[in-house]
């Protein structure tokens, strides 16, 4: 928590990196470059650190969701059902899971990021309501709105 | 009450999220609440669900069914037959065993023999094409 003035960006960076890093391997699985999306948060951290106020924890979750987001080829789900397309289905069923995943990735990036961050957990991810205001240290509530608001905006877009 | 309040109850119980009571109450009434829950669903797939949609059209048993009076008219293919040389002759110890292409000329002819009535047939699945070989004799 950065309840002091005189926490400093290398003891946030100290005492955040774990928590940022699950989220991003959680988002990305266990690769080098859910280490990349964590460092690339901390960049964006640094370079926004004169604007946060207060505990910058989860503005710090959401931009790790949203920056895993960015790097994604995919949503990480449909994996195994990729692989499995590639074995029995042929590139057709391919094609067609990249085609959409690049229109909902246009929709996603029209939304507000805390929106953005809270849809992308619940319903790309599936996590439950909790597990998504645990993850981004919001309120059921909270995430509820937001990803209530989300999906009307979503149904618009896609 | 307006429907349009009932816009984020939507939206929440699309996703299998949990609503209210008296939303579900009056859901179970109001038929431009049910049509658009039904339209949040089917939006909601297109970034939820990322199963590969089914291909529409005739499942791939229709293309068995039809393949059978084929079969039945062609004629059971015969499997072709493969005449093989022994040519197990052990080769010095430290020489490699030499064996000259000409020296398999019956292996060649089996191999050369093609099946003489070929069928393709295409069902409605792209996947699925069902191939008839039958033998020239
Ligand atoms: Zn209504």
């Amino acid at each position: 928590m950065r309840t002091l003035l005189a926490d400093s960006f290398e003891q946030i960076v100290a005492a955040q990196q774990p928590r940022v890093l699950a989220i991003c391997r959680r988002l990305l699985g266990e690769t080098g470059e859910a280490e990349e999306a964590a460092q690339d948060t901390f960049l964006k951290l640094h370079r926004c650190w004169s604007q946060i106020e207060g505990d910058p924890g989860p503005w710090l979750y959401r931009t790790a969701v949203n920056t895993c987001l960015d790097r994604r080829r995919g949503p990480r789900r449909s994996v195994e059902l990729v692989e499995m397309a590639d074995r029995r289905r042929g590139p057709a069923e391919l094609a067609e899971i990249a085609q959409r995943w690049a229109r909902v990735k246009r929709a996603l990036e029209q939304l507000p990021e805390r929106e953005r961050a809270a849809i992308t957990l619940r319903d790309i991810e599936g996590l439950e309501t909790r597990e998504v205001a645990k993850l981004l240290e919001i309120t059921e509530g909270t995430v509820r709105s937001q990803i209530a608001s989300a999906r009307m905006k979503l149904r618009r877009l896609v | 009450m307006s429907c349009g309040q009932w816009d984020e109850e939507i939206a929440l119980w699309a996703g299998g999220d949990s609503v209210g009571e008296e939303f579900l109450a009056h859901l179970q009434g109001c038929g431009r609440c049910q049509r658009e829950l039904a339209e949040m669903r089917v939006a909601r797939a297109e970034w939820a669900d990322w199963t590969p949609r089914k291909r529409r059209g005739a499942s791939w048993w229709w293309g068995v069914a039809a393949a059978v009076p084929l079969l039945l008219w062609v004629g059971w293919p015969r499997p072709v037959e493969v005449e093989v040389l022994a040519l197990a002759m052990p080769a010095a110890p430290g020489v490699p065993a030499y064996v000259p292409v000409a020296r398999m000329p019956v292996m060649k002819k089996a191999l050369r023999r093609e099946p003489a009535a070929t069928m393709k047939i295409l069902t409605d699945d792209p996947d699925v094409v069902i191939l008839l070989l039958g033998d020239a004799e």
